[in-house]
């Protein structure tokens, strides 16, 4: 745990961000209600932010010359609208499906079982 | 040599990785959406302190204020009492904990923790703010944002922004419509644990 | 001239052949039920025999002694050549007028014969057996035989003017033919076809001495041609008379000649053919097999004489011999009409072959003129005799002279001329004195000269009594005495107009063939002395064996005593035979008794047949069949065993192509199949799984890529 002993730096926040995707992922894989399922969206979207704002530090990071800059805040930003909209249709497309089905059970959606 | 940025970095990363580790973890949905606002929340502090404060500053408001109120809105609509607790088979919730920390372990901490030059050199220079919002908003209407090299030529943002209006324009009228009011069907089955 | 001769001649051949060919295509078209076809035939016929007279008159004024002309040439290979040719002599145009005389009598003769042909409704065989014993009816065959019967003319003209062998043979191969099909004319009976069958293989022994004989001097000679034409070539005549003739060469080819003379004259051992050859119809018998065809060998062996070694000559004259006893033994005790006149006329023949084989050919071609008239006659006389009594079995008829009086007396002018009665030193009587008188006068020359053959004289002197036994015991049994059967009697009728009218005639020509024509110096006798070639070879290595000239019969002593024995024999006959039957001096039945052994040996006609069945037909029968059996049970197997083992092959591979093949396809698409099934097991539409599946391939790859880029990274 060298992480503790330095100066804050890019790993430090890769490893936030990281952990924040792993448990982002474990929520879509492993809830049945499809809220919680959007929650794990979300959450992976957020640790892609982390990183990008973090990459764009030129002070965070010993090769500062490849540093995003602006670009990294733009994406970023994007980002955010982009997950937005998602939530919105996804949002959407539940509703519907409970208004359909009476549940928001994600294993009851196997329509499309071949 | 623990400094004061160092604390209060390590203060809302572990907010911030514990209230996602309790979204994993508890069962209650709306205690889900709970946690993640804190998560959120945590992120965007993360943010500022990386020096984005106008990133950090529309975390807050569209992904907290907006979308989570949002998703909290969806949570109150499709919340019965049967559907708020429901859990996977266990075996199946192992498989999805073993396949994260797969990915966690062996692909993402070696290279987040690994890479030489992502470290803060010793003698730091002080985090400054990046972009102004000023900045921000001439690049997402066509300013270059950087020199241009042999890479490229140095470009704006423009199209991406109006690429982004239009997606706006069809979400909202895919949102509305899909979520029209319509004969509402009776709840068929109980769905046992 | 000569051209004009030729050109007759051909034209006599050609008529009859015109005709049959036209009745063969066109009979069954004629009007009249066919009634025409038999006068086309008959015209054509005589018109043979008109053109015959006009060529013998032409040949009167021409100083020729003889027209040698070539049809047509088949081959020409430097000195050798094969061509069809012709050659007009006396004898020619003697035989050619014989033939048609003959013919034209026995067609018109047939016209009322075969009436039964004409029959609207079809001809009523009694002789057929049938199952179920129905009356067996079938359609006439008119036409038929007259178209057969000029064609048989035709060939055996063509025979006559033949100049080389090979024409020659390709007659004596076509009245083979003809033959064949007028005795198997009442097919449907058993033995006709069977009887027609073995004339033709019997003949064929003696075809292939013929050709053995031609191919011999074609390849020793280079010719084929009898005569030498006009430029002088080589022929076999004038090769025989020249030094360079090889005696082993003579010798081989005249055993070929002398072979098929003895197949197609019916000599010992060739025989058996002719009585058989009875199943055809009468005028057949009349025609064919006493006057013409069986002459042919004897024809042949007068042509070809200057060929003959004098040896083999003394074995002709032997055989002859035998022939002519054996032959009137078997007429002695034969009980059928047709059959006894058959085994007459292979005795006769064989007194024929008596007159070669000494020298004379000139006596043997008399013998055959006159035994060509009344053999005829008297085949004709059988046939009114059936006609009438619808049997020839001599053991049925009896006293038919009271209701056939014309039929019994020409008949009986027929026996007379075959015996040969005259009365010695006044040169009076029926033409078969003259010319056994000749024989017999050769005879004793020969006998005279030649000591030690003695019994070729005695022999043909008994002959003479022996013919005269069976031909009188012949004439009485059928119309002297007492009618045996009733029946028969009682449903007799006589012979028809027409055929008696025929008898008639022929019983003329019987009685007036050796008188010389009056006014012309022209006799028969006269004219065959006249052709050439008539001188014997004398004898080269049997030394003491001299031949007498050709003229020696006409010594005054000779002709006496042949005269006189002749007479006497006859005479003898006559008296005997007469004691049995007329004057029951003797009883015939026992007679059979006392002479059991050989008169049972004689009506069985000495087992020939059955003897001639088990040397040779058997054995071939059984070679036969012992090949079939080969051929079923050894090579069939085979065969069946290679067919077999290729279907057990196709087995196996059907086998080898359901389970290997099949099952590797059908294995394949299994699999593939279970490989789809199971994948779309995957497919269960399930959102977490789908996801977990995203994120794991997703990992797997970024660990690929990281460690891919670790390996290729520079250190």
């Amino acid at each position: 745990m060298n992480l503790l002993a330095e100066p804050v730096g890019l790993n430090h926040y890769l490893f936030v961000s990281t952990v924040l995707l792993t448990c982002g992922l474990i929520c879509m894989a492993g809830k049945r209600n499809a809220l919680g399922v959007l929650m794990g969206v979300e959450l992976i979207l957020t640790a892609a932010n982390i990183n990008l704002v973090a990459f764009s530090n030129p002070a965070l990071r010993a090769d500062s010359q490849l540093a995003l800059h602006l670009d990294g805040h733009i994406a970023a930003i994007f980002i955010m609208v982009i997950a937005a909209g998602e939530a919105a249709v996804a949002l959407a497309i539940g509703l519907n499906f409970y208004n359909n089905h009476a549940t928001i059970d994600v294993d009851r959606a196997d329509d499309l079982k071949g | 040599m623990v400094d004061f940025h160092s604390v209060v970095f390590l203060f809302f990363a572990l907010i911030s990785c514990l209230a996602a580790v309790a979204v994993v973890l508890t069962g209650d949905v709306v205690r889900m959406a709970v946690y993640l606002i804190v998560s959120l929340s945590g992120a965007a502090a993360l943010f500022f302190m990386a020096g984005a404060e106008f990133v950090g500053a529309m975390q807050l408001m569209v992904y907290v204020g907006g979308t989570l109120v949002l998703l909290i809105f969806g949570v109150m609509l499709t919340a019965r009492q049967s559907l708020i607790r429901v859990r996977p088979h266990t075996n199946e919730w192992v498989l999805a904990m073993v396949i994260g920390l797969v990915l966690l372990m062996t692909s993402l901490m070696p290279v987040a923790l690994a890479v030489a030059d992502w470290q803060r050199p010793a003698e730091p220079e002080a985090i400054g703010h990046i972009g102004t919002p000023d900045e921000m908003g001439m690049a997402l209407l066509g300013a270059p944002t950087h020199e241009g090299s042999d890479a490229g030529p140095a470009l704006g943002y423009v199209l991406p922004f109006e690429l982004i209006s239009v997606f706006l324009l069809i979400v909202l009228i895919g949102a509305a419509y899909l979520a029209r009011p319509k004969r509402r069907a009776q709840p068929a089955v109980e769905v046992r644990e | 001239m000569d051209t004009l001769l030729a050109n007759l001649l051909t034209l006599a051949v050609l008529v009859p052949l015109a005709a049959a060919v036209v009745l063969a295509l066109l009979g069954g078209k004629l009007p009249g039920h066919g009634r025409i076809s038999a006068w086309v035939a008959i015209g054509s016929v005589a018109t043979a025999f008109v053109i015959t007279l006009v060529a013998a008159f032409v040949y009167q004024q021409a100083s020729t002694e003889s027209v040698v002309g070539t049809y047509y040439t088949l081959i020409e290979l430097g000195e050798r050549s094969l061509r069809l040719t012709y050659a007009v002599d006396t004898l020619t145009i003697l035989l050619f007028g014989l033939v048609t005389f003959i013919a034209t009598a026995v067609m018109v003769y047939s016209t009322e014969y075969l009436h039964e042909e004409l029959a609207p409704g079809g001809v009523l065989d009694p002789d057929v057996r049938v199952p179920g014993h129905v009356p067996f009816i079938r359609p006439g065959r008119y036409n038929q035989f007259f178209a057969t019967l000029s064609f048989f003319v035709a060939s055996m003209l063509l025979l006559l003017i033949a100049g080389d062998l090979l024409t020659m043979f390709v007659g004596w191969e076509l009245v083979g033919i003809t033959s064949y099909l007028l005795i198997s004319f009442y097919r449907e009976r058993p033995l006709a076809g069977a009887a027609a069958t073995q004339a033709v293989i019997v003949n064929r022994i003696g075809d292939t001495g013929f050709l053995i004989a031609m191919m011999a001097l074609w390849s020793g000679v280079g010719t084929l041609s009898l005569f030498s034409d006009a430029s002088g070539s080589t022929s076999l005549l004038s090769w025989a008379a020249s030094s360079e003739a090889s005696t082993t060469l003579l010798t081989v080819a005249s055993i070929g000649l002398v072979l098929a003379a003895i197949g197609k004259s019916a000599q010992v051992p060739l025989y058996i053919w002719l009585p058989n050859a009875m199943a055809g119809p009468t005028p057949v018998s009349a025609l064919l097999h006493s006057a013409t065809m069986v002459a042919a060998g004897v024809y042949l062996l007068a042509r070809t004489l200057p060929l003959i070694p004098a040896e083999i000559l003394l074995g002709i004259a032997y055989l002859g011999a035998i022939t002519h006893i054996w032959g009137g033994c078997l007429a002695l005790a034969g009980t059928d009409f047709k059959r006894v006149l058959a085994f007459s006329t292979i005795s006769q023949l064989g007194l024929m072959f008596i007159g070669i084989g000494l020298g004379s050919r000139d006596a043997a071609l008399f013998h055959l003129v006159t035994h060509a008239c009344f053999k005829s006659l008297l085949f004709l006389a059988a046939g009114a005799v059936i006609h009438g009594c619808s049997t020839g079995d001599l053991r049925r008829l009896g006293g038919l002279a009271t209701k056939m009086p014309w039929t019994a007396g020409t008949m009986l002018v027929g026996v007379v001329g075959l015996i040969g009665l005259g009365i010695p030193g006044l040169q009076f009587g029926l033409s078969g004195y003259y010319s056994k008188e000749a024989i017999l006068a050769q005879a004793a020359a020969f006998a005279e000269a030649n000591p030690i053959h003695g019994l070729l004289y005695y022999l043909p002197l008994f002959g003479a009594g022996l013919t005269a036994l069976y031909a009188f015991r012949l004439w009485y049994l059928v119309f002297w005495i007492r009618p045996r059967d009733e029946g028969t009697y009682a449903h007799a009728h006589p012979a028809p107009p027409r055929m008696r009218a025929v008898l008639v005639v022929l019983a003329a020509a019987a009685i007036l063939a050796a008188m010389p024509i009056p006014g012309l110096e022209l006799s028969v006798w006269q004219s065959i002395h006249a052709t050439a070639g008539g001188e014997p070879r004398s004898a080269e290595w049997l030394v003491g064996l001299s031949l007498p000239t050709a003229d020696a019969h006409h010594d005054a002593e000779h002709s006496m005593v042949a005269e006189l024995s002749a007479l006497v024999a006859t005479v003898v006959g006559i008296l005997l035979i007469t004691a049995v039957y007329i004057w029951r001096q003797l009883d015939p039945s026992e007679l059979a008794q006392r002479f059991e052994t050989p008169v049972r040996f004689l009506r069985r006609e000495g087992r020939v047949e059955a003897f001639y069945n088990t040397v040779f037909v058997a054995p071939t029968l059984g070679l036969a069949s012992g090949l079939r059996w080969l051929d079923r049970h050894a090579i069939d197997p085979v065969i069946h065993s290679l067919a077999h083992m290729w279907i057990v092959l196709a087995r196996w591979q059907d086998v080898f192509d359901r389970r290997v093949v099949d099952s590797a396809v059908q294995g394949l698409s299994d699999r593939l199949w279970s490989w789809g099934v199971g994948l779309h097991l995957w497919q269960t539409g399930r959102l977490r799984q789908y996801v977990l599946m995203m994120t794991a391939a997703t990992t797997a790859i970024f660990l690929i890529a990281t460690f891919v880029w670790n390996l290729t990274r520079s250190p």
